[in-house]
C-alpha cells in the first residue's frame, strides 16, 4: 500500500504541473475583434486586433494616447482558415480567440456570401456563439485600426455601442440558427468610422459606430437600411426604447417629440383561402419629451389626439419598412417563415422550399394602439405668456 | 459465494446509479434527439424511461428469486453450467467494451474542447486509474466517493437556468409535425442508455435494505429522466433543431450563457463536474466487471483483477471507435440494438426460465 501512495504521489507531480495546456499570459497574443475582408484574387484577408498589455500598466507615467493600447495584424489566404494560420506565422505569442467577441464583415465580403466563414467561425472551439457580427461601410480593418478616446480599444467602444439598442444586436449563434432554419434571412448592423468634429483629434482616434442595417438573403448581403429605417425595423422586433418619435398635430408646423417607455409587440399569422396573411400588433406607452407648439397638454382631448397621430405616423412607417423588406430585398428577417411554421405546419411544408417567391405575396396588417402616459413635468408649453397657449 | 463483503444503503445506491446513466447521456444525447425528433426531442425522454423501468423490474424479479446472487451465479442456475458461463463471459465483455467507449466518449470530449494538447492517453488512463483504485477500495468506498461526486456533478445543473432569459417556448411548436415516429424513434436512442440500469443487478444483493430496491431504482429512473428532459428542453428552446449539428449540443449552450456580461465562462464548471460523474460511470462499470470476472472464475478476491481489466479496457477504448463521427454513428445506430439485447432482452429470457422453472417446481 506504502508502494502505492509513492507511485500516485510521483505521478501526480508529472499530472498536475499543469503540463501539456499551460499557457502563461506572456505566451498569448489576446485577440480582442477581428475584421474579415475580401482582397484581391477572391483572397480572404482576416486582421485581428491584439491587446497589448504593457500599455495598460504604464498608465502612471503618462502613456501616449496616439498609439493607442492595441495593433493590428493581418492574415491573407485562400480561405478564412488559410488566412487564420497566415496569421499566426506573422505573431510571435499564441493566439488567443477566447475574449474575441466582435466580427466585422467588409461589405464587400458581405455581398459575396458569408456562409463559408461562419462555418469556420462555428466549427472552430473558441469563438463564442455570443460573439457580435457587424458588415463594415468601408474596408472592415480600418474599424480595428482607429483609437478610440475614451475606451481602450475600438472593439470595446463597439461592444459597449451594441448593447444600447442603438442598432439590431445579431451573434453568431443568431446567424447559424436563422439561416439553417425556415426564414433564412438575417439582418446584420452596418459600422462606419464616426467623423469627429474636433480639428484637435487625428483621424485615427474615433470609433466606429451603427450606420443602419444590412439584410442578407441566405448568407448574401442584398441590401441596407438606413439609420431612420433602422429605427423603424426596431420597431417590428421589439420596442425601441430609447429611440423618438414625433407628430405633427392638425394646423400645426411644429412638432411634438415623444418618447416610447414601453410596448409590446406580437405577430399573428394566419391562413385563408390560400391567403397567407400576417398581422402584426403594437401596444406602446410613450412620455411626451418636447413640446414645440403652442396647445396645452392638460387638455384630454389633445392628448386622445396625440394618440392617434402616433398610431398614425408609425403605422405609415412601419408599412414602408415591411414593404421594403418585402417587396425590394425579399428577405424574411422578421421570421415569417418560423411562424407560419409553427401554427400550420401542413400548409408550410408545400411552400417550405419557394418561400423566396411565397414570402412577397403574404398579406402584412399592422394594427398600432399608442397610450400616452405623462406629458413631462408641465402641461402647457413653458416659456410663454399663459394668453398665447391654445386650449384646443 | 459472497465476494462482496460491503453493504450500501438504497439512498447510495440511487446517487451510484444516477451519473451512470446521466453522464455519457447529456453530452451528446441530443444532438442524435434533435437529428430524430426535432421539435419533439423535450418529451423523448419520458417514451425512452419505460426501458428503464422494464429492465429494474426484470433485475428485481430475478433477484427476489435468487437473492444474494449475480447475474454470473443465477445464469448458471437457470440455463445450466456451460451457457450460464458463456453468459458471464458475454457480460465481461460487454462491460470491457462499453467502459471502454465511454472512456473513449470522455477522453474524445476533453481533447476537443478542453485539453487541446494534451495526448489523449493521459486523459484516459488518469480517470481510469482513479476510478480502478476506487473499485479497488470496494463497493462502498465506491458509493461514499459517488455520494459527493453525484452531488456535484447534479447540482451545477443549475448553470442552465441562467439560460431562462434566453428561452423560447415557441421552439417546442409544431408538435408532432412528422407524426409520432421520429419521436419514437428519439425514444429508441434513449432507452439504450436506460437499459444500463441492468447494473443494477450487481448491486441489489450488497444492500442492506434489500426490500426497498425496486422502489429507490423506479425513483433512480425518474430523476434520470427528469434531468434528461431539463436540459433537452434548454438545448431546443435556446438552438433549436440546430443542436443536431452540433456534436455537445449542451456544452455549447452552456458557452453561450451570458447573464448581464458578469455569469459567463460556465463551461469550465460544468465540464470539471461532470468528470466528476464519468468517474463514477467508469468505476461503476468496472466493479460489475471485475465483480463478475471474479466471480466466473471462481477467485476469492476480485481486487486481483481491477488493474490488469483497467488495462484491458484501455485498450478498448482505442480499438474501436476511431473518431467522433463514428462514435456518434454508433451511438446512433448500433448502441441502441446493442445495448438493449444484451441487458434487457437477455435478462428477460432468464427470468421467463426462472418463472417457468418455479412454477414446476411448485407444482411438484
Amino acid at each position: 500500500m506504502r508502494k502505492m501512495i509513492l507511485v500516485m504521489l510521483l505521478l501526480s507531480i508529472v499530472l498536475l504541473s499543469g503540463c501539456w495546456d499551460r499557457y502563461e499570459l506572456q505566451d498569448l497574443a489576446i485577440i480582442t475583434a477581428a475584421a474579415i475582408d475580401v482582397v484581391e484574387d477572391e483572397q480572404i484577408r482576416i486582421s485581428v486586433q491584439i491587446f497589448i498589455p504593457r500599455a495598460i500598466t504604464s498608465g502612471e507615467t503618462g502613456e501616449d494616447p496616439s498609439t493607442g493600447s492595441t495593433f493590428v495584424r493581418e492574415g491573407v489566404g485562400k480561405s478564412l482558415a488559410q488566412a487564420v494560420a497566415d496569421l499566426q506565422t506573422n505573431i510571435p505569442r499564441k493566439l488567443f480567440w477566447g475574449q474575441c467577441r466582435i466580427f466585422i464583415f467588409g461589405k464587400e465580403l458581405a455581398e459575396m456570401g458569408i456562409q463559408k466563414e461562419i462555418d469556420f467561425l462555428v466549427r472552430h472551439p473558441s469563438p463564442r456563439g455570443i460573439s457580435n457580427l457587424y458588415v463594415s461601410q468601408e474596408e472592415a480593418k480600418r474599424m480595428l485600426e482607429l483609437i478610440p478616446p475614451l475606451e481602450r480599444y475600438s472593439g470595446e467602444a463597439l461592444r459597449k455601442l451594441s448593447q444600447q439598442e442603438i442598432g439590431i444586436d445579431t451573434t453568431l449563434k443568431d446567424v447559424d440558427v436563422k439561416l439553417a432554419g425556415d426564414s433564412q434571412s438575417i439582418a446584420l448592423p452596418i459600422i462606419k468610422v464616426l467623423v469627429s468634429p474636433e480639428e484637435s483629434r487625428q483621424g485615427n482616434q474615433s470609433i466606429p459606430v451603427i450606420d443602419g442595417t444590412a439584410v442578407f438573403q441566405r448568407d448574401k448581403m442584398v441590401g441596407a437600411l438606413n439609420m431612420e429605417e433602422t429605427s423603424w425595423l426596431l420597431w417590428l422586433i421589439r420596442t425601441l426604447k430609447n429611440g423618438t418619435i414625433s407628430v405633427m398635430p392638425k394646423g400645426n408646423e411644429e412638432e411634438v417629440v415623444m418618447m416610447p417607455i414601453s410596448g409590446n409587440v406580437k405577430f399573428n399569422p394566419h391562413i385563408s383561402k390560400n391567403t397567407w396573411n400576417m398581422t402584426f400588433s403594437l401596444e406602446v406607452e410613450a412620455n411626451v419629451i418636447q413640446n414645440e407648439t403652442l396647445l396645452n397638454l392638460h387638455n384630454e382631448n389633445t392628448v386622445k389626439q396625440f394618440e392617434k397621430e402616433i398610431e398614425k405616423v408609425l403605422k405609415e412607417n412601419l408599412t414602408q419598412t415591411m414593404e421594403k423588406l418585402q417587396q425590394e430585398f425579399h428577405t424574411d428577417i422578421l421570421d415569417f417563415g418560423k411562424r407560419f411554421h409553427r401554427k400550420y405546419p401542413d400548409e408550410w411544408k408545400k411552400v417550405k422550399n419557394n418561400w423566396v417567391e411565397k414570402y412577397p405575396e403574404v398579406n402584412v396588417t399592422i394594427h398600432v394602439n399608442a397610450k400616452i402616459n405623462k406629458t413631462g413635468d408641465i402641461g402647457p408649453p413653458a416659456a410663454i405668456p399663459r394668453d398665447w397657449v391654445e386650449e384646443q | 459465494m459472497m465476494i462482496e463483503k460491503g453493504r450500501i444503503s438504497t439512498g447510495q445506491m440511487e446517487l451510484l446509479i444516477i451519473p451512470t446513466i446521466i453522464s455519457t447521456a447529456i453530452l451528446s444525447i441530443s444532438s442524435i434527439d434533435a437529428r430524430l425528433a426535432g421539435h419533439d426531442m423535450w418529451m423523448t425522454p419520458i417514451l425512452g424511461s419505460s426501458a428503464g423501468f422494464l429492465t429494474v423490474y426484470i433485475v428485481w424479479k430475478l433477484h427476489e428469486l435468487y437473492p444474494g446472487q449475480t447475474p454470473i451465479g443465477y445464469s448458471q442456475k437457470l440455463i445450466g453450467k456451460v451457457a450460464g458461463s458463456l453468459f458471464g463471459l458475454l457480460l465481461i465483455l460487454f462491460f470491457s467494451h462499453n467502459t471502454g467507449i465511454i472512456i473513449r466518449e470522455y477522453t474524445g470530449f476533453i481533447k476537443s474542447n478542453v485539453l487541446l494538447q494534451t495526448p489523449s492517453i493521459v486523459i484516459s488512463l488518469s480517470l481510469l486509474l482513479v476510478a480502478a483504485l476506487a473499485v479497488r477500495g470496494g463497493l462502498e468506498v465506491i458509493a461514499r466517493t459517488a455520494v459527493i461526486c453525484t452531488f456535484l456533478f447534479l447540482s451545477t445543473s443549475i448553470v442552465l437556468l441562467l439560460l431562462i432569459p434566453e428561452v423560447e417556448l415557441g421552439n417546442v411548436l409544431p408538435t408532432f409535425e412528422n407524426g409520432f415516429i421520429p419521436v419514437l424513434k428519439g425514444a429508441f436512442i434513449h432507452q439504450s442508455w436506460f437499459s444500463e440500469f441492468f447494473i443494477l443487478a450487481f448491486i441489489f444483493p450488497f444492500l442492506n435494505n434489500t426490500k426497498k430496491g425496486l422502489k429507490s431504482g423506479f425513483r433512480a429512473i425518474l430523476v434520470v429522466m427528469f434531468i434528461l428532459c431539463y436540459v433537452n428542453f434548454f438545448v431546443l428552446t435556446t438552438i433549436g433543431v440546430v443542436a443536431g449539428d452540433l456534436y455537445y449540443p449542451v456544452y455549447a449552450i452552456v458557452k453561450s450563457i451570458s447573464l448581464a456580461e458578469f455569469f459567463e465562462n460556465f463551461e469550465i464548471l460544468i465540464t470539471a463536474s461532470w468528470v466528476l460523474g464519468n468517474f463514477v460511470k467508469i468505476a461503476m462499470f468496472l466493479y460489475a466487471a471485475s465483480l463478475a470476472l471474479a466471480e466466473l472464475f471462481r477467485i476469492n478476491d476480485y481486487r486481483v483483477m481491477v488493474l490488469p481489466l483497467s488495462l484491458f479496457i484501455f485498450f478498448f477504448s482505442y480499438w474501436d471507435i476511431s473518431n467522433v463521427v463514428e462514435l456518434v454513428n454508433y451511438m446512433g445506430q448500433i448502441q441502441p440494438f446493442y445495448l438493449i439485447s444484451v441487458q434487457t432482452v437477455i435478462p428477460l429470457f432468464l427470468l421467463l426460465i426462472a418463472l417457468l422453472k418455479k412454477k414446476r417446481s411448485d407444482n411438484n
